[in-house]
Protein backbone atom coordinates (compact mmCIF):
# COMPACT_ATOMS: atom_id res chain seq x y z
CA UNK A 1 0.00 0.00 0.00
CA UNK A 2 2.04 2.89 1.28
CA UNK A 3 5.05 1.32 -0.45
CA UNK A 4 3.18 1.37 -3.74
CA UNK A 5 2.21 4.98 -3.23
CA UNK A 6 -1.47 4.15 -3.14
CA UNK A 7 -3.55 4.51 0.01
CA UNK A 8 -6.96 2.94 0.36
CA UNK A 9 -9.07 4.74 2.95
CA UNK A 10 -12.37 3.49 4.37
CA UNK A 11 -14.46 6.16 6.07
CA UNK A 12 -16.86 4.27 8.26
CA UNK A 13 -20.14 5.73 9.46
CA UNK A 14 -21.80 3.83 12.29
CA UNK A 15 -25.07 5.71 12.14
CA UNK A 16 -28.52 5.68 13.61
CA UNK A 17 -30.58 3.40 11.37
CA UNK A 18 -31.57 5.16 8.14
CA UNK A 19 -28.91 7.88 8.34
CA UNK A 20 -25.57 8.53 6.62
CA UNK A 21 -22.59 10.25 8.19
CA UNK A 22 -22.34 13.90 7.16
CA UNK A 23 -18.87 14.08 8.71
CA UNK A 24 -17.61 11.34 6.40
CA UNK A 25 -19.09 13.12 3.39
CA UNK A 26 -17.05 16.21 4.25
CA UNK A 27 -13.92 14.15 4.96
CA UNK A 28 -14.16 12.25 1.68
CA UNK A 29 -14.32 15.49 -0.27
CA UNK A 30 -11.42 16.95 1.71
CA UNK A 31 -9.24 13.96 0.86
CA UNK A 32 -10.20 14.05 -2.80
CA UNK A 33 -9.45 17.77 -2.97
CA UNK A 34 -5.93 17.50 -1.53
CA UNK A 35 -3.58 17.62 -4.50
CA UNK A 36 -0.52 16.75 -2.43
CA UNK A 37 -1.69 13.25 -1.70
CA UNK A 38 -0.61 10.32 -3.85
CA UNK A 39 -3.26 8.10 -5.34
CA UNK A 40 -5.94 7.75 -2.65
CA UNK A 41 -9.00 5.59 -2.94
CA UNK A 42 -11.74 6.70 -0.61
CA UNK A 43 -14.49 4.28 0.24
CA UNK A 44 -17.44 5.53 2.32
CA UNK A 45 -19.05 2.67 4.20
CA UNK A 46 -22.33 3.54 5.88
CA UNK A 47 -23.42 1.07 8.56
CA UNK A 48 -25.80 1.13 11.49
CA UNK A 49 -25.63 0.91 15.27
CA UNK A 50 -28.32 -1.74 14.92
CA UNK A 51 -25.62 -4.07 13.58
CA UNK A 52 -23.48 -6.34 15.70
CA UNK A 53 -19.80 -5.23 15.76
CA UNK A 54 -18.77 -8.66 14.47
CA UNK A 55 -20.78 -8.09 11.31
CA UNK A 56 -19.59 -4.52 10.99
CA UNK A 57 -16.04 -5.88 11.16
CA UNK A 58 -16.99 -8.51 8.58
CA UNK A 59 -18.15 -5.87 6.13
CA UNK A 60 -15.03 -3.78 6.67
CA UNK A 61 -12.68 -6.74 6.28
CA UNK A 62 -14.48 -7.90 3.16
CA UNK A 63 -13.80 -4.67 1.29
CA UNK A 64 -11.70 -5.13 -1.83
CA UNK A 65 -9.08 -3.74 -2.10
CA UNK A 66 -8.31 -3.95 1.60
CA UNK A 67 -8.31 -0.49 3.19
CA UNK A 68 -5.01 0.65 4.62
CA UNK A 69 -6.68 3.23 6.81
CA UNK A 70 -10.01 3.01 8.61
CA UNK A 71 -11.55 6.27 9.80
CA UNK A 72 -14.46 6.37 12.24
CA UNK A 73 -16.53 9.35 13.34
CA UNK A 74 -17.33 8.73 17.00
CA UNK A 75 -20.20 10.14 19.03
CA UNK A 76 -21.43 9.04 22.45
CA UNK A 77 -24.15 6.76 21.12
CA UNK A 78 -21.99 4.79 18.66
CA UNK A 79 -18.75 4.74 20.67
CA UNK A 80 -19.14 1.31 22.25
CA UNK A 81 -19.91 -0.23 18.87
CA UNK A 82 -16.95 1.54 17.27
CA UNK A 83 -14.51 0.46 19.99
CA UNK A 84 -15.60 -3.16 19.77
CA UNK A 85 -15.42 -3.06 15.98
CA UNK A 86 -11.92 -1.59 16.08
CA UNK A 87 -10.81 -4.27 18.54
CA UNK A 88 -11.97 -7.04 16.20
CA UNK A 89 -10.63 -5.25 13.14
CA UNK A 90 -7.15 -4.95 14.56
CA UNK A 91 -7.07 -8.60 15.62
CA UNK A 92 -7.77 -9.62 12.04
CA UNK A 93 -5.75 -6.87 10.35
CA UNK A 94 -2.95 -5.72 12.71
CA UNK A 95 -1.42 -3.70 9.88
CA UNK A 96 -4.54 -1.56 9.39
CA UNK A 97 -4.29 2.04 10.58
CA UNK A 98 -7.23 3.23 12.68
CA UNK A 99 -8.12 6.92 12.90
CA UNK A 100 -10.88 8.18 15.17
CA UNK A 101 -12.44 11.63 15.25
CA UNK A 102 -15.58 13.29 16.49
CA UNK A 103 -16.91 14.84 19.71
CA UNK A 104 -16.68 11.65 21.76
CA UNK A 105 -12.91 11.30 21.32
CA UNK A 106 -11.56 14.69 20.24
CA UNK A 107 -11.73 16.36 23.68
CA UNK A 108 -10.15 13.30 25.36
CA UNK A 109 -7.75 12.21 22.64
CA UNK A 110 -4.85 11.04 24.78
CA UNK A 111 -7.13 9.24 27.24
CA UNK A 112 -8.82 7.49 24.32
CA UNK A 113 -5.49 6.31 22.92
CA UNK A 114 -4.38 5.14 26.35
CA UNK A 115 -7.57 3.20 26.91
CA UNK A 116 -7.95 1.70 23.44
CA UNK A 117 -4.61 0.26 22.29
CA UNK A 118 -6.02 -0.65 18.87
CA UNK A 119 -6.56 2.99 17.97
CA UNK A 120 -3.60 4.61 16.21
CA UNK A 121 -4.66 8.24 15.86
CA UNK A 122 -7.30 10.56 17.31
CA UNK A 123 -8.20 13.83 15.60
CA UNK A 124 -8.85 16.48 18.23
CA UNK A 125 -10.89 18.95 16.18
CA UNK A 126 -12.16 19.45 12.65
CA UNK A 127 -11.07 16.62 10.40
CA UNK A 128 -11.11 18.26 6.97
CA UNK A 129 -7.55 19.52 7.39
CA UNK A 130 -6.22 16.98 9.87
CA UNK A 131 -7.16 13.78 8.03
CA UNK A 132 -5.47 14.69 4.73
CA UNK A 133 -2.43 15.74 6.77
CA UNK A 134 -2.40 12.34 8.49
CA UNK A 135 -2.59 10.57 5.13
CA UNK A 136 0.12 12.83 3.77
CA UNK A 137 2.31 11.97 6.74
CA UNK A 138 1.68 8.23 6.31
CA UNK A 139 2.42 8.42 2.59
CA UNK A 140 5.80 9.95 3.37
CA UNK A 141 6.46 7.40 6.09
CA UNK A 142 6.27 10.15 8.69
CA UNK A 143 4.82 10.36 12.16
CA UNK A 144 1.21 11.60 12.29
CA UNK A 145 1.75 12.54 15.93
CA UNK A 146 3.34 15.78 14.81
CA UNK A 147 0.30 16.83 12.76
CA UNK A 148 -1.51 19.84 14.28
CA UNK A 149 -4.77 18.85 15.96
CA UNK A 150 -3.81 15.19 16.18
CA UNK A 151 -2.74 12.80 18.94
CA UNK A 152 -1.12 9.55 17.91
CA UNK A 153 0.49 6.40 19.18
CA UNK A 154 4.22 6.35 18.60
CA UNK A 155 5.69 3.09 19.81
CA UNK A 156 4.83 2.83 23.48
CA UNK A 157 4.11 6.51 23.91
CA UNK A 158 1.35 8.86 22.94
CA UNK A 159 2.32 12.09 21.27
CA UNK A 160 0.20 15.12 20.49
CA UNK A 161 0.80 17.68 17.79
CA UNK A 162 0.08 21.34 18.49
CA UNK A 163 -3.50 22.55 18.65
CA UNK A 164 -5.00 23.23 15.24
CA UNK A 165 -6.88 26.49 14.75
CA UNK A 166 -10.48 26.23 13.53
CA UNK A 167 -10.83 26.33 9.74
CA UNK A 168 -11.07 30.06 9.12
CA UNK A 169 -12.74 30.12 5.71
CA UNK A 170 -15.35 27.39 5.55
CA UNK A 171 -15.76 27.85 1.81
CA UNK A 172 -12.29 26.28 1.50
CA UNK A 173 -13.94 22.97 2.45
CA UNK A 174 -15.24 21.27 -0.65
CA UNK A 175 -19.01 20.83 -0.60
CA UNK A 176 -20.21 17.24 -0.31
CA UNK A 177 -23.67 18.41 -1.31
CA UNK A 178 -22.54 19.77 -4.65
CA UNK A 179 -20.62 16.53 -5.19
CA UNK A 180 -23.87 14.64 -4.68
CA UNK A 181 -22.60 13.08 -1.47
CA UNK A 182 -25.60 13.75 0.72
CA UNK A 183 -28.30 11.57 2.18
CA UNK A 184 -31.69 10.87 0.76
CA UNK A 185 -35.10 12.39 1.39
CA UNK A 186 -35.80 13.28 5.00
CA UNK A 187 -32.38 12.35 6.33
CA UNK A 188 -30.24 14.95 4.54
CA UNK A 189 -28.76 17.67 6.74
CA UNK A 190 -27.09 20.90 5.69
CA UNK A 191 -24.88 23.24 7.72
CA UNK A 192 -24.57 26.95 6.99
CA UNK A 193 -22.18 27.76 9.81
CA UNK A 194 -20.07 26.18 12.53
CA UNK A 195 -19.98 27.17 16.17
CA UNK A 196 -22.75 28.18 18.54
CA UNK A 197 -23.62 31.51 20.15
CA UNK A 198 -24.52 29.73 23.37
CA UNK A 199 -22.31 27.93 25.89
CA UNK A 200 -24.75 25.47 27.41
CA UNK A 201 -22.78 23.48 29.97
CA UNK A 202 -24.00 20.07 28.75
CA UNK A 203 -23.31 20.68 25.04
CA UNK A 204 -20.12 20.44 22.97
CA UNK A 205 -21.47 22.21 19.88
CA UNK A 206 -19.52 25.43 20.47
CA UNK A 207 -16.38 23.59 21.60
CA UNK A 208 -15.78 26.12 24.33
CA UNK A 209 -16.22 29.17 22.13
CA UNK A 210 -19.15 31.32 21.05
CA UNK A 211 -17.47 32.26 17.78
CA UNK A 212 -19.50 31.69 14.63
CA UNK A 213 -17.89 30.83 11.31
CA UNK A 214 -20.22 30.99 8.35
CA UNK A 215 -20.12 29.75 4.80
CA UNK A 216 -20.60 32.50 2.19
CA UNK A 217 -24.10 33.12 0.93
CA UNK A 218 -23.08 31.96 -2.54
CA UNK A 219 -21.92 28.66 -1.05
CA UNK A 220 -25.08 28.31 1.07
CA UNK A 221 -27.30 29.01 -1.95
CA UNK A 222 -25.43 26.45 -4.04
CA UNK A 223 -25.62 23.83 -1.28
CA UNK A 224 -29.36 24.40 -0.83
CA UNK A 225 -29.87 24.04 -4.56
CA UNK A 226 -27.79 20.87 -4.66
CA UNK A 227 -29.92 19.22 -1.99
CA UNK A 228 -33.32 20.65 -2.87
CA UNK A 229 -33.02 19.81 -6.57
CA UNK A 230 -32.20 16.16 -5.91
CA UNK A 231 -34.86 14.02 -7.59
CA UNK A 232 -37.28 12.65 -5.00
CA UNK A 233 -36.21 15.10 -2.30
CA UNK A 234 -39.23 16.34 -0.39
CA UNK A 235 -37.76 17.36 2.93
CA UNK A 236 -34.43 17.90 4.60
CA UNK A 237 -33.06 19.72 7.62
CA UNK A 238 -30.35 22.09 8.79
CA UNK A 239 -27.98 21.15 11.59
CA UNK A 240 -27.28 24.77 12.49
CA UNK A 241 -27.57 25.05 16.31
CA UNK A 242 -29.73 28.18 15.96
CA UNK A 243 -31.50 28.63 12.62
CA UNK A 244 -32.74 32.12 13.59
CA UNK A 245 -29.25 33.18 14.66
CA UNK A 246 -29.99 36.76 13.54
CA UNK A 247 -33.02 38.28 11.87
CA UNK A 248 -30.94 39.19 8.83
CA UNK A 249 -29.71 35.63 8.49
CA UNK A 250 -33.21 34.21 8.86
CA UNK A 251 -34.48 36.62 6.20
CA UNK A 252 -31.73 35.53 3.83
CA UNK A 253 -32.33 31.84 4.43
CA UNK A 254 -36.09 32.33 3.94
CA UNK A 255 -35.37 34.13 0.68
CA UNK A 256 -33.10 31.32 -0.53
CA UNK A 257 -35.50 28.58 0.51
CA UNK A 258 -38.73 30.23 -0.66
CA UNK A 259 -38.54 29.06 -4.30
CA UNK A 260 -37.95 25.50 -3.13
CA UNK A 261 -40.71 25.74 -0.53
CA UNK A 262 -43.05 26.87 -3.28
CA UNK A 263 -42.19 23.62 -5.10
CA UNK A 264 -43.10 21.59 -2.03
CA UNK A 265 -39.72 21.16 -0.33
CA UNK A 266 -40.16 21.18 3.45
CA UNK A 267 -37.70 21.69 6.30
CA UNK A 268 -38.13 19.65 9.44
CA UNK A 269 -36.71 19.69 12.98
CA UNK A 270 -35.03 23.07 12.64
CA UNK A 271 -33.41 24.20 15.89
CA UNK A 272 -34.48 27.70 16.88
CA UNK A 273 -34.21 30.12 19.75
CA UNK A 274 -37.96 30.08 20.38
CA UNK A 275 -37.97 33.16 22.58
CA UNK A 276 -36.95 35.29 19.60
CA UNK A 277 -39.68 33.95 17.34
CA UNK A 278 -42.47 36.47 16.90
CA UNK A 279 -45.11 36.62 14.17
CA UNK A 280 -42.58 38.06 11.75
CA UNK A 281 -39.97 35.37 12.35
CA UNK A 282 -42.64 32.66 12.25
CA UNK A 283 -43.74 33.97 8.86
CA UNK A 284 -40.13 33.80 7.64
CA UNK A 285 -39.81 30.23 8.90
CA UNK A 286 -43.01 29.31 7.06
CA UNK A 287 -41.71 31.06 3.94
CA UNK A 288 -38.60 28.86 4.15
CA UNK A 289 -40.81 25.78 4.18
CA UNK A 290 -40.24 24.97 7.85
CA UNK A 291 -42.87 22.58 9.20
CA UNK A 292 -41.33 21.73 12.55
CA UNK A 293 -38.83 23.32 14.89
CA UNK A 294 -37.03 22.04 17.96
CA UNK A 295 -36.15 24.01 21.04
CA UNK A 296 -35.59 23.85 24.82
CA UNK A 297 -36.20 24.74 27.54
CA UNK A 298 -34.26 21.66 28.85
CA UNK A 299 -35.15 22.79 32.39
CA UNK A 300 -37.21 25.40 34.18
CA UNK A 301 -35.22 25.13 37.40
CA UNK A 302 -33.47 28.38 38.25
CA UNK A 303 -30.35 26.67 39.60
CA UNK A 304 -29.97 24.30 36.65
CA UNK A 305 -30.47 27.11 34.16
CA UNK A 306 -27.84 29.18 35.95
CA UNK A 307 -25.29 26.34 36.19
CA UNK A 308 -25.88 25.42 32.54
CA UNK A 309 -25.51 29.05 31.37
CA UNK A 310 -29.03 29.11 29.97
CA UNK A 311 -31.93 31.48 30.45
CA UNK A 312 -35.67 31.11 30.22
CA UNK A 313 -38.33 33.79 29.87
CA UNK A 314 -41.53 31.78 30.18
CA UNK A 315 -43.76 34.43 28.63
CA UNK A 316 -41.54 34.82 25.59
CA UNK A 317 -41.16 31.05 25.32
CA UNK A 318 -44.95 30.59 25.26
CA UNK A 319 -45.32 33.47 22.80
CA UNK A 320 -42.75 31.89 20.48
CA UNK A 321 -44.63 28.60 20.46
CA UNK A 322 -47.90 30.40 19.84
CA UNK A 323 -46.36 32.32 16.94
CA UNK A 324 -45.10 29.09 15.38
CA UNK A 325 -48.46 27.39 15.84
CA UNK A 326 -50.23 30.33 14.22
CA UNK A 327 -47.90 29.92 11.24
CA UNK A 328 -48.65 26.19 11.03
CA UNK A 329 -45.30 25.13 12.46
CA UNK A 330 -45.09 22.31 14.99
CA UNK A 331 -42.75 22.78 17.94
CA UNK A 332 -40.83 20.06 19.74
CA UNK A 333 -39.86 21.01 23.30
CA UNK A 334 -36.93 19.21 24.87
CA UNK A 335 -36.36 18.57 28.56
CA UNK A 336 -33.32 16.99 30.16
CA UNK A 337 -33.57 14.87 33.32
CA UNK A 338 -30.56 15.03 35.59
CA UNK A 339 -29.20 18.54 35.16
CA UNK A 340 -27.19 19.77 38.14
CA UNK A 341 -29.30 21.71 40.62
CA UNK A 342 -32.61 20.31 39.40
CA UNK A 343 -34.79 18.51 41.93
CA UNK A 344 -37.58 16.11 41.10
CA UNK A 345 -40.01 18.99 41.59
CA UNK A 346 -38.12 21.08 39.04
CA UNK A 347 -38.37 18.29 36.48
CA UNK A 348 -42.10 17.94 37.14
CA UNK A 349 -42.57 21.68 36.87
CA UNK A 350 -40.73 21.53 33.55
CA UNK A 351 -43.09 18.83 32.29
CA UNK A 352 -46.10 20.88 33.40
CA UNK A 353 -44.69 24.01 31.78
CA UNK A 354 -44.05 22.51 28.36
CA UNK A 355 -47.31 20.56 28.33
CA UNK A 356 -49.08 23.79 29.23
CA UNK A 357 -47.51 25.43 26.20
CA UNK A 358 -49.06 22.66 24.04
CA UNK A 359 -46.18 22.77 21.55
CA UNK A 360 -47.03 19.72 19.44
CA UNK A 361 -44.34 17.37 20.70
CA UNK A 362 -42.45 16.96 23.95
CA UNK A 363 -39.29 14.94 24.34
CA UNK A 364 -37.50 14.10 27.56
CA UNK A 365 -33.98 12.74 27.58
CA UNK A 366 -31.52 11.79 30.27
CA UNK A 367 -28.44 13.93 30.77
CA UNK A 368 -25.32 12.62 29.08
CA UNK A 369 -22.19 14.18 30.54
CA UNK A 370 -20.22 14.53 27.33
CA UNK A 371 -16.43 14.86 26.99
CA UNK A 372 -15.25 18.42 26.58
CA UNK A 373 -18.35 20.02 28.07
CA UNK A 374 -18.39 22.22 31.13
CA UNK A 375 -20.33 19.54 33.00
CA UNK A 376 -17.65 16.95 32.16
CA UNK A 377 -14.96 19.22 33.55
CA UNK A 378 -16.97 20.37 36.59
CA UNK A 379 -18.63 17.06 37.42
CA UNK A 380 -16.94 16.61 40.80
CA UNK A 381 -17.54 20.19 41.83
CA UNK A 382 -21.22 19.91 40.87
CA UNK A 383 -21.71 16.52 42.49
CA UNK A 384 -22.51 14.78 39.20
CA UNK A 385 -21.95 11.04 39.20
CA UNK A 386 -22.03 9.69 35.67
CA UNK A 387 -20.94 6.68 33.68
CA UNK A 388 -17.42 7.29 32.38
CA UNK A 389 -18.17 4.79 29.65
CA UNK A 390 -20.16 6.05 26.63
CA UNK A 391 -22.88 7.17 26.32
CA UNK A 392 -22.04 8.78 29.70
CA UNK A 393 -25.49 8.78 31.25
CA UNK A 394 -26.03 10.50 34.56
CA UNK A 395 -26.15 8.08 37.49
CA UNK A 396 -27.07 10.49 40.26
CA UNK A 397 -26.72 14.15 41.12
CA UNK A 398 -26.31 16.13 44.31
CA UNK A 399 -30.06 16.75 44.30
CA UNK A 400 -31.49 13.55 42.80
CA UNK A 401 -30.80 9.95 43.68
CA UNK A 402 -30.32 7.14 41.16
CA UNK A 403 -33.83 5.83 41.81
CA UNK A 404 -35.45 9.27 41.54
CA UNK A 405 -33.79 9.82 38.17
CA UNK A 406 -34.98 6.47 36.84
CA UNK A 407 -38.51 7.12 38.15
CA UNK A 408 -38.58 10.52 36.49
CA UNK A 409 -37.38 9.02 33.21
CA UNK A 410 -40.29 6.58 33.30
CA UNK A 411 -42.80 9.24 34.34
CA UNK A 412 -41.49 11.62 31.68
CA UNK A 413 -41.75 9.00 28.96
CA UNK A 414 -45.32 8.21 30.00
CA UNK A 415 -46.23 11.90 29.93
CA UNK A 416 -44.66 12.36 26.47
CA UNK A 417 -46.48 9.33 25.06
CA UNK A 418 -49.77 10.45 26.61
CA UNK A 419 -49.29 13.94 25.18
CA UNK A 420 -48.44 12.60 21.72
CA UNK A 421 -51.71 10.63 21.77
CA UNK A 422 -53.84 13.58 22.89
CA UNK A 423 -56.65 14.95 20.83
CA UNK A 424 -55.43 18.07 19.02
CA UNK A 425 -56.67 21.49 20.00
CA UNK A 426 -59.62 22.72 17.98
CA UNK A 427 -57.56 25.63 16.62
CA UNK A 428 -54.60 23.49 15.53
CA UNK B 1 -57.55 -5.57 35.01
CA UNK B 2 -57.84 -7.39 38.32
CA UNK B 3 -54.89 -9.71 37.88
CA UNK B 4 -52.97 -11.52 35.15
CA UNK B 5 -54.02 -14.64 33.27
CA UNK B 6 -56.33 -17.19 34.91
CA UNK B 7 -56.40 -15.19 38.15
CA UNK B 8 -58.12 -12.35 36.32
CA UNK B 9 -60.70 -14.76 34.90
CA UNK B 10 -61.28 -16.31 38.32
CA UNK B 11 -61.67 -12.97 40.10
CA UNK B 12 -63.99 -11.60 37.42
CA UNK B 13 -65.93 -14.84 37.18
CA UNK B 14 -65.68 -14.76 33.39
CA UNK B 15 -63.47 -17.41 31.78
CA UNK B 16 -61.45 -16.11 28.83
CA UNK B 17 -61.79 -12.45 29.85
CA UNK B 18 -58.03 -11.90 30.27
CA UNK B 19 -57.23 -13.31 26.85
CA UNK B 20 -60.00 -11.19 25.35
CA UNK B 21 -58.45 -8.08 26.90
CA UNK B 22 -55.03 -8.99 25.51
CA UNK B 23 -56.46 -9.53 22.04
CA UNK B 24 -58.46 -6.31 22.28
CA UNK B 25 -55.50 -4.12 23.24
CA UNK B 26 -53.35 -5.70 20.52
CA UNK B 27 -56.05 -5.06 17.95
CA UNK B 28 -56.40 -1.48 19.14
CA UNK B 29 -52.68 -0.85 18.84
CA UNK B 30 -52.53 -2.56 15.47
CA UNK B 31 -55.41 -0.49 14.11
CA UNK B 32 -53.83 2.70 15.42
CA UNK B 33 -50.51 1.83 13.79
CA UNK B 34 -52.21 1.09 10.49
CA UNK B 35 -54.00 4.43 10.67
CA UNK B 36 -50.85 6.30 11.65
CA UNK B 37 -52.51 7.45 14.85
CA UNK B 38 -50.50 7.86 18.04
CA UNK B 39 -52.16 6.11 20.95
CA UNK B 40 -51.33 5.73 24.59
CA UNK B 41 -52.26 2.60 26.51
CA UNK B 42 -52.67 3.04 30.23
CA UNK B 43 -54.03 0.56 32.73
CA UNK B 44 -56.24 0.63 35.76
CA UNK B 45 -56.22 -2.04 38.43
CA UNK B 46 -59.17 -1.94 40.87
CA UNK B 47 -57.68 -3.25 44.10
CA UNK B 48 -59.55 -4.93 46.90
CA UNK B 49 -58.49 -7.51 49.46
CA UNK B 50 -59.21 -10.32 47.00
CA UNK B 51 -56.62 -9.29 44.42
CA UNK B 52 -54.07 -7.34 46.50
CA UNK B 53 -51.62 -10.22 46.10
CA UNK B 54 -51.94 -10.06 42.30
CA UNK B 55 -51.05 -6.41 41.76
CA UNK B 56 -47.45 -6.98 40.64
CA UNK B 57 -48.54 -9.59 38.08
CA UNK B 58 -51.21 -7.21 36.77
CA UNK B 59 -48.62 -4.46 36.30
CA UNK B 60 -46.40 -6.87 34.38
CA UNK B 61 -49.35 -7.90 32.22
CA UNK B 62 -49.94 -4.26 31.33
CA UNK B 63 -46.25 -3.91 30.51
CA UNK B 64 -46.54 -6.79 28.06
CA UNK B 65 -49.45 -4.95 26.46
CA UNK B 66 -47.31 -1.85 25.90
CA UNK B 67 -48.87 0.32 28.59
CA UNK B 68 -46.85 3.35 29.75
CA UNK B 69 -48.71 3.94 33.01
CA UNK B 70 -50.91 2.03 35.42
CA UNK B 71 -53.12 3.35 38.18
CA UNK B 72 -54.12 1.30 41.18
CA UNK B 73 -57.69 2.13 42.14
CA UNK B 74 -58.02 1.39 45.83
CA UNK B 75 -61.52 0.09 46.55
CA UNK B 76 -62.16 0.71 50.20
CA UNK B 77 -58.87 -0.73 51.24
CA UNK B 78 -55.37 0.52 51.69
CA UNK B 79 -52.51 -1.46 50.35
CA UNK B 80 -49.69 -2.71 52.46
CA UNK B 81 -46.63 -0.50 51.92
CA UNK B 82 -44.58 -3.54 50.90
CA UNK B 83 -47.07 -4.37 48.15
CA UNK B 84 -46.99 -0.80 46.85
CA UNK B 85 -43.20 -0.84 46.90
CA UNK B 86 -43.03 -4.13 45.05
CA UNK B 87 -45.52 -2.91 42.45
CA UNK B 88 -43.63 0.37 41.99
CA UNK B 89 -40.35 -1.45 41.51
CA UNK B 90 -41.87 -3.89 39.05
CA UNK B 91 -43.38 -0.99 37.13
CA UNK B 92 -40.29 1.21 36.91
CA UNK B 93 -37.96 -1.58 35.80
CA UNK B 94 -40.46 -2.41 33.06
CA UNK B 95 -40.70 1.23 31.99
CA UNK B 96 -44.19 1.81 33.40
CA UNK B 97 -45.23 4.65 35.66
CA UNK B 98 -47.34 3.37 38.56
CA UNK B 99 -49.72 5.78 40.21
CA UNK B 100 -51.18 4.87 43.57
CA UNK B 101 -53.49 7.51 45.07
CA UNK B 102 -52.22 8.49 48.48
CA UNK B 103 -48.87 6.84 47.88
CA UNK B 104 -47.40 8.33 44.71
CA UNK B 105 -45.14 11.30 44.84
CA UNK B 106 -46.36 12.48 41.44
CA UNK B 107 -49.79 12.60 39.77
CA UNK B 108 -50.48 10.10 37.01
CA UNK B 109 -49.01 11.21 33.65
CA UNK B 110 -52.32 11.19 31.84
CA UNK B 111 -53.88 13.33 34.56
CA UNK B 112 -50.88 15.61 34.29
CA UNK B 113 -51.40 16.04 30.55
CA UNK B 114 -55.08 16.78 31.10
CA UNK B 115 -54.49 19.08 34.05
CA UNK B 116 -52.28 21.47 32.15
CA UNK B 117 -54.52 21.75 29.11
Amino acid sequence: MRQSGRIVVALVGVNAPGYRSLANAYLAEAIKADQRLPEVWVNRIELSTAMDPWWIAYQLLDVDPHPDVFGFSVVCWNARTVYETVRLLKRARPDAYVVLGGPEVGPVAEETLAKHPDVDVVVRGEGEVALPEILHSLARGGDPGSVPGVSARSGDTIVSGPAAPPIEHLDSIRSPFQAGEHATDGSAFLETYRGCPHRCAYCYEGKGSTRIRSYSWDRIAADIEAIASTPGMKSFSFIDPVFNLTLERLERLAELMAPWAARGIRLHTIEVDIERVDAGQAALLAQAGVVSVETGPQSVGATALDVCARSLDRDRFRAGIEACRSAGISVECDLIVGLPGDSGSDVLEGIDFVLGCDPGKVQMSTLHVLPGTDLWMRADELGLVFDREPPHEIIQTATMTYTELRQLEVLGNAACVAYRARLPRKDS
Amino acid sequence: MLAAGPAHDALSGRPGLFEAAVVGVAAFRSAAKAAGTAVCVTGRVPVCRHNAAHVVQAVSAFSALGAVAVELELLGTDLDADVVKAAEQAAVVQGIWLHVPGHSLFPAPVDRVEAVR
